[in-house]
């Protein structure tokens, strides 16, 4: 039976992420794990983020993140392949800052405290880099990218990645006047090295210096210098699994009269023997805004999985102990059963909660905004249940999810932008991947979201009900995607909405073999409607970009 | 394969489903007195029926972060800052409560206020250190440098009264100024006078009074009102009010001055008797119609209200609730002959 390309399938086996290692072969393992989990693979689904089931992508220029359920940043975990990514002064992860080609696919799971600790209350995000190839060359009207990876095995991966995007790009405002968004510059450089020798590791190294546009209208010329350091170490002796990753941010963000500095670090350390689990966890700023800080999160967990006679159930009890909020408990309870070779199903309650960050309890009172100390952590109560099926040539994945957080942090205009714990979000939603491959020359993947985001009963800024994608390869040489993202509140407590679009992306590619290499080359079109769109209000996104691309790996057809 | 199928049909259905149209808010026929609020947050107008003792919520969607409404015959005139967006101006039919026309500002310009003279509408656009002039139509006609960061604006004896604010990039001030154009509807001759730390906005009097406040630096400088004649251009009155006063207005020869934190601040000029009325925190925009004040509560969290005072024994008539987080700022009574 020929492999379907949908799947990546994986273990998990340590705390802090949801997949280590991808395997095409291994599909069977991640069918059956009780959680609501997806593998997208970026290749089929496109580089725009909109339509992938329960992601919320919420973009910006040169910021940007993605969020699970219509949860916020903040209450999600990211990672690149197990290594931890998010910034603890913002609690935020930026992908942008990550070349594009550096990503081949990501992986999520929702509801996921027991695994992460904090930031567990929309998900994990874990990106997978993109291994394989050894050369790759990208021309595009916008982005202009490199690659190249002297070392790629199965047991070593070094690479290095350069991406660069020019100063401004025009487009059409709602008066249908062709304007320029300005100071939308960066060049990121990247190096990421993997080894499976000895002991087994990763590391990361960024950096982006980049424009650092307000929105549309902003009168701020601001720009940003950034520095990322990311590992993972891992390490089996007898029956102890042993983990070691963290990063260390830096940030400079100047502006015409005002240079701020902001360098964080991160530390986790985690212990599994047999069902227990046991880790530390290490956070520390020293900012010219919030100046030196750090704090603390230890702890335990067990877990148990029990072999019933109709349902399985897996279960996970955590205590963490944070140096703020004394002891916070979390649990997660799944069951689930295989319904002969081809059907799984499983439900799973669990309870879910986020510290609050150091910009949100320590941020100095200035004119526009100020900390709050008194805040509370964010706490839910999440449902995911789901249903996979898989049958010669098709897969099928649908899930549903429903959290409702309470003590919900959220920054407020009250004269100051100030957080606090005044609200309570609602969402549910259903999503689904359904992928077909027909016949040799025909695939088809189609993905979605429908999305329900209440906060305070009044609809959730920024999270559409609905989004979709379809995306189709056809012939082996042509790949067409549609996108589309409903309409969405643009503002909080108030009927304003941000208009849906469509965004359709199509490129023919053409693999072509010279002695012991594969190149292939792509010529494509992103954004052929030339479509005029907003992820974030004020943050106008790249219209139509002709594009060409050259990769070269080693191999055989 | 019937299994799979099923699946997918619901999935689609389920698409389907969601896909139903949002409604649009629908313009409510309202007649006679009622107060528009200008909800700079959440980027609507609400509309207050006095008549029936009801709101009717988010009526009217504004561009974006609206910051002045201002009334000519049966239009209203919404000045819209475009922080995030395009800043425009938007005139609404007051007897429809509908949109029937949008012009676009600079982008970056931060309009604030706009005023009518005779013939010509004048704009503030305070990150440009300009004020535009209209026609009555709305086409451009022409532009002036005006000081630094103008903001509050008000057309009185064929002058135009610009409050310069002095604001800088590090937001710190310069000296304030009043600028005052004479001669608006041909043209215009300027002329300027300084006043106290960050004027903003102005009242005036049947009696011909103009008065300025002069809300401070929220550090050191605190609030003033200035009294300028409007004839000689001379200041001939001063009043210290303390904290940081963000609007003013007359009525009944009483000042009324609305502090974010303090409150309502009245200033009786026949008696000299000053007055605090506590209305909580966030007290926002004012305006004066016949014998009655209303003041807005901004909230960016919180539920928002509209006070409605009576001028003369300072009792609040009606707090009507508007919405929790709308930002409510600006705000305008039109009364409509039935």
């Amino acid at each position: 039976m020929k492999l379907l390309v949908i799947l990546i399938l994986s273990q998990i086996y340590w705390q802090d992420t949801i997949v280590v290692q991808a395997d095409y072969t291994k599909r069977f393992t991640s069918f059956t794990f009780p959680y609501n989990f997806h593998y997208i693979n970026l290749d089929i689904a496109g580089p725009d983020l909109n339509g992938l089931p329960g992601i919320v992508p919420l973009l910006g220029a040169n910021y940007g993140t993605i969020t699970l359920g219509g949860t916020t940043p903040e209450e999600n975990t990211i990672l690149l392949n197990g290594i931890p990514l998010t910034d603890p002064q913002s609690g935020y992860t930026d992908i942008t800052l990550l070349p594009r080609d550096m990503i081949s696919g990501i992986e999520l799971i929702h509801s996921g405290s027991v695994f992460s600790g904090s930031n567990g209350i929309g998900g994990i995000v874990n990106l997978l880099p993109s291994e394989g190839g050894r050369l790759g060359i990208r021309l595009g009207k916008y982005r202009r990218s490199f690659f190249l990876s002297p070392l790629s095995t199965p047991k070593i991966n070094f690479s290095f990645y350069y991406e660069a995007f020019p100063d401004s790009f025009s487009y059409q405002n709602e008066f249908n006047k062709e304007v320029y968004y300005r100071n939308t510059k960066y060049t990121k450089k990247a190096l990421y090295w993997r080894s499976s020798i000895m002991i087994p590791f990763s590391f990361i190294f960024l950096v982006r210096e980049s424009g650092a546009p307000g929105p549309e209208g902003s009168i701020l010329t601001a720009s940003k210098e950034e520095k990322l350091y990311g590992f993972r170490i891992t390490k089996e002796i007898g029956k102890i699994l042993f983990s070691l990753s963290g990063n260390e941010h830096f940030l400079k963000y100047i502006e015409t009269d005002n240079i701020d500095t902001h360098r964080t670090r991160a530390i986790y350390t985690h212990l599994k023997y047999s069902w227990v689990y046991c880790g530390l966890n290490l956070d520390e700023v020293v900012s010219t805004k919030i100046e030196k800080r750090w704090k603390y999160d230890a702890y335990f967990k067990l877990e148990k999985t029990i072999n019933l006679r109709y349902l399985d159930l897996n279960a996970h009890l955590r205590l963490d102990h944070f140096q703020n909020f004394n002891m916070v408990p979390t649990w997660s309870l799944s069951l689930y059963r295989k319904f002969g070779r081809n059907m799984f199903f499983f439900v799973n309650f669990s309870s879910n909660f986020r510290s609050p960050t150091f910009n949100e309890l320590y941020w100095p009172e200035d004119r526009f905004a100020a900390g709050n100390s008194e805040l509370k952590p964010e706490y839910s109560k999440n449902i995911d249940a789901g249903l996979r099926m898989l049958l010669p040539n098709i897969f099928i994945t649908l899930s549903l999810y429903h959290k409702n957080i309470k003590n919900k942090i959220l920054w407020t205009s009250d004269g100051k932008w100030i957080p606090k714990n005044f609200s309570r979000l609602k969402t549910a939603g259903i999503d689904w991947e359904i992928s077909w491959e027909t016949q040799r020359w025909f695939s088809i993947y189609f993905s979605g979201n429908l999305l329900r985001a209440y906060e305070n009963d009044k609809p959730f800024i920024y999270r559409p009900n609905i989004s979709y994608l379809i995306s189709s390869k056809i012939l082996n040489l042509v790949k067409l995607q549609v996108s589309y993202v409903g309409e969405r509140p643009a503002r909080l407590n108030s009927p304003k909405k941000l208009p849906a679009f469509y965004l359709i992306n199509m490129n023919v590619e053409k693999n072509i073999t010279f002695k012991k290499y594969i190149f292939l080359i792509k010529f494509g079109i992103e954004n052929i409607l030339d479509c005029n769109y907003e992820i974030i209000r004020g943050y106008p996104q790249p219209g139509r970009e002709f594009f060409l691309n050259l990769n070269i790996k080693r191999g055989v057809l | 394969m019937k299994r799979f199928i099923f699946i997918i049909l619901l999935i689609l259905f389920l698409t389907l489903l969601s896909c139903t149209k949002n409604e649009e808010p629908t313009a409510p026929e309202i007649k006679g007195s009622r107060v528009y609020i200008v909800n700079n947050l959440s980027e609507t107008v609400s509309i207050y029926d006095e008549v029936k003792d009801t709101l009717f919520e988010d009526v009217i969607i504004t561009g974006v972060t609206p910051n002045d409404i201002y009334q000519v015959g049966g239009l209203a005139y919404i000045v819209n800052s475009g922080f995030g967006g395009v800043p425009s101006i938007q005139v609404i039919d007051l007897s429809t409560n509908e949109i029937i026309k949008e012009i676009q500002l600079p982008p970056g310009s931060n309009p604030w206020a706009i005023t009518k003279s005779a013939n010509r509408f004048f704009v503030t656009l305070s990150a440009r250190n300009m004020v535009y002039i209209y026609d009555s139509n709305l086409n451009l006609i022409d532009s002036i440098k005006i000081g630094k960061w103008p903001e509050g604006i008000i057309y009185y004896k064929n002058s135009i009264f610009i409050a310069s604010s002095g604001l800088k990039p590090d937001y710190t001030y310069d000296v304030g100024y009043v600028y005052v154009l004479k001669n608006p509807d041909s043209i215009p001759i300027i002329d300027s006078i300084p006043v106290k730390t960050n004027p903003q906005d102005f009242a005036v009097s049947p009696e011909g009074e103009v008065f300025v406040l002069c809300t401070g630096d929220y550090n050191i400088q605190d609030g003033w009102i200035l009294e300028i004649d409007p004839e000689s251009l001379l200041i001939v009155d001063s009043l210290h009010i303390g904290g940081y006063p963000g609007d003013i207005t007359y009525a009944q020869q009483r000042i009324f001055a609305s502090d974010w934190f303090n409150g309502l601040l009245i200033y009786d000029l026949a008696t000299g008797k000053d007055t605090i009325i506590p209305t909580g925190y966030g007290s926002s925009r004012l305006f004066a119609k016949d014998e009655k004040v209303y003041l807005t509560i901004f909230s960016g969290s919180e539920m928002n209200y509209l006070l409605i005072l009576d001028v003369l024994d300072y009792t609040i008539e009606k707090k009507v609730e508007l919405g929790v987080g709308k930002g409510a700022q600006a705000v305008l009574v039109y009364k409509e002959e039935l």
